[in-house]
This record gives C-alpha cells, structure tokens and sequence, in this order.
C-alpha cells in the first residue's frame, strides 16, 4: 500500500467553528511532522484519523480503510493524546492493562505486554502507585506506552513533547526512530518547530484548518519564491561590505550592527555566489556568513503570513 | 525514559473480536470491587441476606422437628415462614440497599470517564460504542444483582439444603422461584441502572448524578401521592415508580393482598409498560449522550 494516510477533502466543523477545510493529503509512511499554531486544525485531523471524530465532509482513509468503527483498523492504530486521559486513581500499571484489553488482548497477554513496556519505560517500581501521584514525565510515559504497547502500523503522536524534560525528549525522539527503523508510520503533531525538526524532515504545514505545505522542509522552502531570505555576515567592516554587494539588484534590505550585517535577498543562491566571489577575490573580509532562516520556524512563519488576510 | 531497540513485538496471538463489552465489564466491575466505600455498602447490603440465611435454617429446623423448642413461636408468626413471599420481601427490601449501591457504581460510570477525558482513549482503541455502553449498564446492573437475586439463590439453596427429603428432583421445584426472584429482581435492578446510567452520561459529575437521580425518585414519588391525595384515589399511586416496581412484584409472586393501590382495577399492563418505557427513555438517554461522545 502506498499511502497510509489518504484524506479526500476532509472538512469538520463544530458548529460555525470549521476546524478542518477541505484537506487534501496523501501521506505515505515514515515519520510525517504535523505543524501549527495552536487552533490550527492539528489535533482535529489526527481524530479524524482515528476515527473519532466524523468527518463532516469528504472522507479518511487509513491503511485504504475509513477507521470509523472499523476494529480492524483501529486495532493497528496507537495514539498519544495531548492531554491528560486517565483514571487518576488506578495505578500504571492497571491503566495500561485495562488499555491493552480493550486493544483486544487476553488477559495473560496484556500481562505480559504492560510489564515489558513500564519495564522499558524504567517505570516497574512506580507502577503500583495511583496514577494521580505520578509527575507530568511519567504521565507522559504511560500516555507513550499505551499508543505503542499494542504494536500498532500507524501512531499518532499528538504533542508528545509536552512536559517532558530534556532528558526524557532525547529519549523519545530515539524512540521515534526506532519505531520509525521497525517501519511504523508515525504523525507527530507539535507547534514546536525544532522539536519536529529534529524528528523529520518531511512536515504537513496546517493553518487555520487548512494545509499550507507538505514535503521535506527544503521543498517547501522552494514553494517561498517571492519571500526575501535572511542572510547573515560577521564581518569588521560592515559598511564595505554592503558597499560591494549592493550591485545586486535581488537584495532588498540591509541593518548593520557593530560586527555584523543582515541583508534580504530574494535569491540567496545569486547573493551567495556574489559573496564568494568577493570573499575570493578578497575584495572583502568576512568572519563568517549564514542563512538565518533555514531553519523549519521561518518556514512556518513565511508561508503562514503569505496565507493570513492582510489586516488580520 | 530508556528505551530499547527491541520492545514492540508483534503479537502472534488471537485478538478478542467479539464481546468486547466483557472487557467494559470486568474494568468497572474490577474498580469498585477496590473501593473501600463498595465493599462497605456492600456489607450493608448484605445484612438482610445474612439474616434471612438465619431465618431459612431456624424455620427449617424447627419445622422439621416438633420437639425444638422454637418450633411454636416460628408456627405461630407467619411473617418467619419461608415461602415465596419471604423471597419477594426479602427482593424488596432490598431496594433501599441496591439504591444506594447502584448510585455509588453508576453515578460515575460515564460521566468520570467524561471528566477524564477517557472517551479519546477508549474509542482509540477497537471497541464499539455499544460494547462501551453494554458494558457500564451490565456491571451496574450486575451490582444490582448482587444484592437481590444472587442472594436468592443462596437462601434457595440454603432451603434446599436444610429440607429434610431434599434430593436432586426436589431442586426444579425451585425453578419457578427462581424464575420469579429474577424477574422482580430485574424489574427492581434493571429501570434504577438505566435510570442512574442515563445520569450518568448527561449529569457532569457524580454527585450531581446522585442528587439529580434522588431529587427525581423524590419528585416522582411525591408527585403520585400528592395526586392521589388531592383526587382521593390511591391508584395514581402508580405514577411513582418505585411503587409500581414493588407492584410489580406483587404481580410476580402472584401476591394477591393489595398493599398499594386502593382497588384491584389496577392495569398489570399498564404498570408493565409504565416501567419499560422508563427504561427505554434511560437507555435512549444513554444511547445519545454515548454517540454524541463517540462522535465527537
């Protein structure tokens, strides 16, 4: 099968509120990034994906079958949900039990299935205590283990990162890409952008319930052709510098700081060769130069503003 | 959190398909049976059953044997003799008890889960909104049960065993207690479950549930006997439905003293439909706010 996800224009609303536009995707296995503000439609269309919500327009397909009530795709799903979803007085280990029954496991199995995962989790000797005594990482933990302890195909990961502390974040992306390198897909939502960054490179971009972009982060840089790029020089003599690179005409603002320059360009590639050539040609002296705005965040922040209504 | 390459294996076992409302079951069944506030309105519950046990093994012994020194007292106060209206009063007085159990089971049985936000989880899984529902109704009506009909058969059986010619053929004589004492005992159970459970998934909290459920049973029953006070007839006594359960078992047991209504021109169907339609709407109830939830 080639795309575990297939979306054909998938729209929900709640009442007036349309949380989900007219979507559009196909997405295909691997680990996906799902970016967005808060409100974005982020969380909407991962339930939609599981099939709990009903679409109110279009149709979801996944693992080429809708997930609404269908057991047979649900069995092969594992989701992580943003917030908090547990019965704060049972212990972990019941909570996970009672889960992994109602992913359709006997009794022994589900045993056997709750003690491997605290045990990977390093959660075995917590495991008794009720739920309400565990700190936001442990709950954290026994959110992740709930989504995976059943081996699903496809995970969604609704912002995993939430709470967790650094430590604990490095472990989950290596989790990730474990789960990834077992040939799991997993939909990792977040609106921390160097968190999904770090994870992947390929991301669906959603805004306002609609999607902005989907592909790896440098073909989505691509689809910003008119949008100036940020450059950076460090440089002691700032002002020569700017002397020698304003004959190109795709440069469109220029600051200066005591050591450094920014400039905008609407081609980086034209301005950088310019610049290599001048350092070459020592016509200038240059510290060191970068692109400040490779990275997912200005993505984001580029192809959001050229999507919201001037005024707004 | 450590993880390893190597902890999500595949499972190579049978997944459980059908019944999953027994899982539903066995949770909520496993989560009271914890709770110390259960175990004690259990045992509550159970002092009548215990003293009924007394009474079947006194009014046995003594029946048996002439010479026992309580055989004339037990003779002569007709309320000790064991026969099926010891069962139907032994049923209904029990209501109080399996009201009060089945608030504490029930009362929380979705709406905590809605609290709690577990809704996104459990329908995440594969399981069916019924299996959901089926599963809260039969582990509150099953602590329902618990308190009317499985002690039944326990003083049937304690019957049984202390008669004298007991032997296996003896035991289907019980068959059509058995049968009565489950049928009083599901008219009793049954209605109160649905009733708390349909609290339940639209009250947002379990107190709330438990005084809403309260004010209702006060309400329905004051209003009957407010009516049959202003319009002097005691039969609109039937509009409260407690009264109309225990009417009901009357019926049951073939009780033919009337100890409710003013005449014997009371409609048995009428009572009946009065109680199923109850159910009906409670169970309606808890269909809609369970699909609602489901749906999203």
């Amino acid at each position: 099968m080639e795309y575990q996800i297939e979306a054909v224009e998938l729209s929900k609303w709640f009442g007036e509120v349309v949380a989900l536009n007219n979507v559009s995707i196909q997405i295909p296995s691997g680990v996906i990034g799902l970016l967005g503000p808060n409100g974005a439609g982020k969380s909407t269309f991962i339930k939609l994906a599981l099939g709990l919500y009903k679409p109110s327009k279009g149709k979801i397909l996944i693992l080429g079958e809708k997930p609404r009530n269908n057991p047979r795709i649900l069995s092969q799903l594992g989701y992580c949900p943003e917030m908090d979803h547990f019965v704060e007085e049972i212990s972990g280990y019941e909570f996970l039990y009672w889960l992994a029954r109602y992913s359709g496991f006997d009794a022994k199995e589900a045993k056997k299935r709750v003690l491997s995962i605290l045990e990977r989790f390093k959660m075995t000797n917590k495991m008794y205590d009720p739920i309400a005594t565990y700190s936001k990482g442990m709950r954290q933990r026994i959110k992740l283990a709930q989504a995976i302890m059943h081996d699903p195909t496809v995970i969604f990961l609704d912002e995993p990162m939430n709470g967790l502390d650094p430590s604990a974040r490095e472990e989950l992306i290596y989790l990730i890409n474990t789960l990834s390198s077992q040939g799991k897909t997993i939909l990792f939502s977040s609106h921390v952008l160097h968190e999904v960054e770090r994870v992947t490179d390929t991301v669906i971009l959603i805004y306002n319930g609609r999607i902005l972009a989907f592909g790896k982060v440098r073909e989505i840089r691509d689809l910003i052709q008119n949008h100036p790029r940020k450059i950076v020089i460090r440089t002691f003599e700032p002002k020569k510098v700017y002397a020698q690179l304003s004959i190109d005409p795709n440069i469109t603002s220029v600051s200066f700081d005591t050591d450094e320059i920014t400039i905008h360009t609407v081609d980086p590639g034209i301005t950088f060769k310019l610049l290599n050539d001048l350092i070459v040609e020592d016509k200038i002296s240059v510290l060191s130069y970068r692109c400040a705005d490779e990275d997912l965040q200005s993505v984001f922040q580029y192809l959001v503003s050229t999507h919201i209504p001037k005024g707004l | 959190m450590p993880v390893y390459p190597f902890t999500y294996r595949p499972f190579e076992g049978k997944y459980i398909r059908r019944f999953r409302w027994w899982v539903v079951f066995s949770e909520e069944v496993r989560l009271w049976n914890k709770s110390r506030v259960f175990q004690l309105l259990f045992l509550l519950g159970i002092i009548q059953p215990l003293i009924r046990f007394f009474q079947v093994l006194a009014y046995n012994s003594a029946m048996q044997d002439p010479n026992h020194p309580l055989a004339p007292l037990i003779r002569t106060v007709t309320w000790l003799k064991v026969d099926a209206e010891m069962y139907y009063h032994f049923i209904r007085l029990q209501a109080p008890s399996v009201l009060i159990l089945l608030l504490f089971v029930g009362a929380g049985a979705i709406c905590a889960d809605r609290k709690n936000r577990l809704w996104e989880i459990y329908f995440s899984k594969p399981i069916h909104w019924y299996d959901y529902l089926i599963g809260k109704i039969l582990a509150v009506c099953f602590a329902g049960y618990a308190l009317t009909f499985l002690p039944s058969l326990i003083l049937m059986f304690a019957d049984y065993i202390t008669q004298k010619n007991s032997s296996i053929f003896t035991l289907v004589n019980y068959l059509p207690l058995i049968w009565k004492s489950f049928l009083f005992s599901s008219v009793m159970v049954v209605p109160c479950a649905l009733g708390i459970i349909a609290g339940s998934s639209i009250f947002p909290t379990e107190n709330i549930t438990v005084i809403s459920v309260i004010t209702i049973i006060v309400a329905n029953t004051t209003l009957a006997g407010l009516l049959s006070n202003f319009l002097k007839d005691a039969n609109y006594m039937q509009i409260s439905l407690p009264v109309a359960v225990y009417f009901m078992g009357q019926k049951i047991f073939n009780i033919t003293r009337n100890m409710f209504f003013r005449t014997e021109d009371i409609s048995t169907l009428n009572i009946l439909s009065y109680i199923l339609i109850s159910s009906l709407v409670f169970l309606f109830i808890s269909i809609i706010q369970v699909r609602k939830a489901e749906r999203g």
